[in-house]
């Protein structure tokens, strides 16, 4: 049997050797037929004979001036497309979920009921960088559609670190919103009490930035009702929210406090109550060169609010007036150069004053694990698993909800 | 099985044997770090260290992405950068001094300017000051050479003599040091500025100090920082050096590897 295939690879590859060592002889007979034409058009130098031309300094002085000015002109275009920069990243995803409930991880929208392939995210982003000025478009396409998520003007002032942003632009709060990239989440989304009173991340806005020693801060006044709200862009009460956040950065441990102070109204009710629309935050961060295999980082972040971001009520929020708070901490752990392992613990109350009576969970908690494998210079590959529980819960319901989800993820940035 | 499993011992073995220690960026410190991985291949056969440039930005940005153990940069790391590698990989970059250099300003030999100040330095790059008449030479323009901006000493110097400006746009940038010493030393009005070590074929002017003093980028004035431009190069590691890297690292400050910097026109840091 060997022998057999043997043989038909020789037959098989024979017609193709014998082609590669025509090629290889070919070049030696071109040169040979390339000269006897040239020694044709040009008699004295096919009798060995050179013919001088005077050197002209003064034409030769005029190309080197005239590439000159064309490699400054060159030169000044390319410094300005260097002021561009593009940058993205697409996560392509896989979940599945215990059950067809509602998603707890997931965007609705464009999440399976209980599993499929979807895009999480895909992002686009565009920066350019003048003097005293900031430029910066990102958008999300998705086979949902596509959304601005980012469309601010950064207007530098003279103090190094300060600057106006002016525009869409995330909500200075927190840390999972306000300082962590959704393409360098330890967990592949963020956590429930900041999904409820960050819902959507982004909101339109002007605030002031700026970095003094150890020391950073960003506050500034929004519209308060995010993109993910009714009307997306649109300020559904007319009235301004103050958000901020002031963060200090000492190497191993960083952190921050945040504050939201505003109001919403719920014009889908006949008499227009208004309602309070608070937050008030705190998020640490501390980082650990303890062990051989990698770093460690352990991170926490606590969130007291009232009336969450929703497009409920006409887009005036949802749990209108009601007082509610959450937090979570986790543990991040590299392995390696390459691998990351995380856990995290999340509790979250939207209501404090529920009653545990009927079918009510006062409490969510969840408990969170992800493994990503870091490919390449921007690819990573994740596997995360998350296992939602009730909580305080009202006599008879049971402590799992029965939505467990499994999530594969790769994503590719640039 | 154990036949299967000594022959997969055997094939992977060599493979981790020969797993180099890898370091990348500034091209001022290529040739330093050259002779550092050759000396120390010598000393240790069983070792391997792969030495590039590209520039101290190349480096650092290899380090925050994991295709290199070592960056080294002629500029310290950004605070922003020590980010980056901090939100990937749970620890802050350290940051390890293995030489000193002076920036030397390098005109060519025919050129009678003795020294320059930080002020004319400044003038000179920013595009304000054209001709060498203005700041002591002869009535000729001044041919501007600079380095690309993935370069620590473009960034040190834009820092340092230019405040954080703009370079001139009629400076050339060049890929490397060697290459800016290379055409100052061909065109007679030209000025360019680059490691102390690289100055061969070209004069080095004097820089005045804060005392009013010219001087040269020796190692007695970079090591009593009377030279104005004078700077440390950097080893930076995510996280404390360990295993291969730090045995590399330890050798660059060892008193071998500290005649290396030297050698190589340096200045040593111990």
């Amino acid at each position: 049997m060997n022998r057999l295939t043997a043989v038909l690879a020789v037959l098989a590859l024979s017609p193709a050797l014998a082609r590669a060592q025509e090629a290889a002889a070919a070049p030696q007979q071109a040169p040979a037929a390339q000269q006897a034409p040239a020694a044709q058009q040009d008699p004295a130098a096919a009798q060995g004979g050179t013919e001088e031309t005077p050197f002209d300094a003064s034409a030769m002085q005029g190309k080197v001036d005239s590439l000159a000015e064309q490699y400054a002109e060159t030169k000044t275009d390319v410094a300005n497309l260097k002021k561009l920069k593009l940058s993205g990243y697409v996560q392509g995803r896989y979940a599945w979920q215990e059950s067809t409930a509602a998603d707890f991880n997931t965007t609705p929208e464009s999440a399976p009921a209980q599993q499929g392939f979807f895009v999480r995210r895909g992002r686009l982003k565009a920066t350019y960088d003048a003097d005293w000025s900031l430029f910066a478009v990102q958008l999300d396409a998705t086979p949902a559609g596509v959304s601005a998520k980012e469309a601010f003007a950064s207007i530098k002032l003279p103090w190094q670190g300060f600057a106006v942003d002016a525009g869409l632009q995330l909500f200075p709060f927190g840390y999972e919103v306000g300082v962590r990239s959704s393409s360098d989440l330890d967990l592949l989304e963020r956590s429930a009490v900041v999904r409820a009173y960050l819902a959507g991340e982004y909101d339109l806005g002007v605030a002031l930035k700026g970095v003094y020693g150890p020391l950073n801060f960003k506050v500034g006044v929004f519209n308060g009702n995010g993109v993910d709200a009714k009307q997306a862009g649109y300020d559904n009460d007319q009235r301004k929210d103050v958000i901020g956040r002031l963060g200090v950065d000492l190497g191993m441990l960083t952190g921050g406090v945040s504050g939201w102070y505003g109001k919403t109204v719920n014009y889908v009710a006949s008499d227009d109550p208004e309602y309070d629309r608070y937050r008030l935050g705190a998020d640490a961060q501390l980082y650990l060169d303890l062990l051989p295999v990698g770093g460690t980082a352990l991170k926490g972040e606590y969130i007291w609010g009232r009336t969450t971001l929703s497009e409920k009520n006409g887009g005036a929020g949802d749990k209108l007036g009601k007082t509610g708070h959450g937090w979570y901490g986790l543990a991040t752990q590299n392995v390696g150069r390459f691998n990351q392992v995380a856990f995290r613990y999340e509790e979250f109350t939207a209501d404090n004053s529920l009653p545990l009576t009927g079918t009510n969970v006062k409490t969510a908690r969840e408990l969170q694990a992800a493994v990503h494998t870091f490919v390449g210079e921007g690819g990573k590959i994740s596997l995360a698993w998350a296992h939602p529980m009730n909580g305080d819960r009202a006599p008879g319901v049971s402590s799992d909800p029965k939505r467990d989800q499994f999530i594969v993820q790769a994503q590719a940035k640039f | 099985m154990k036949r299967t499993l000594i022959a997969l011992v055997a094939a992977i073995a060599p493979a981790l044997a020969s797993a180099a220690v890898t370091v990348k960026g500034s091209d001022t410190m290529v040739i330093l770090a050259q002779r550092w991985a050759e000396e120390y291949m010598k000393q240790n056969s069983a070792k391997r260290v792969q030495v590039t440039g590209g520039g101290s930005g190349v480096g650092i940005a290899a380090l925050i992405n994991g295709t290199t153990d070592i960056a080294n940069a002629s500029r310290a790391m950004k605070d922003a950068e020590k980010a980056k590698v901090r939100e990937r990989y749970n620890i802050l970059p350290t940051e390890t001094a293995v030489a000193k250099d002076g920036v030397a300003i390098y005109v060519n030999a025919a050129n009678p300017v003795q020294q320059l100040t930080i002020e004319q330095l400044e003038k000179i790059y920013a595009g304000d000051v054209t001709n060498w008449e203005d700041v002591g030479g002869s009535d000729a323009p001044i041919v501007l050479y600079s380095r690309e901006n993935s370069s620590g000493t473009y960034v040190f110097f834009k820092e340092n003599v230019l405040k954080g400006a703009d370079y001139a746009p009629s400076a050339q940038t060049l890929p490397g040091t060697a290459a800016v010493v290379n055409a100052v030393a061909k065109e007679k009005n030209g000025i360019g500025y680059g490691g102390a070590a690289y100055a061969k074929g070209v004069k080095e002017v004097k820089v005045v100090g804060p005392d009013g003093q010219g001087y040269t980028p020796s190692a007695e004035n970079v090591a009593s920082g009377k030279y104005p431009l004078s700077r440390p190069l950097f080893m930076y590691t995510r996280g404390k050096p360990s295993g291969e890297a730090k045995e590399f690292i330890d050798f660059c400050l060892s008193p071998a590897g500290q005649k290396i910097v030297t050698q190589v026109g340096y200045f040593p840091v111990k």
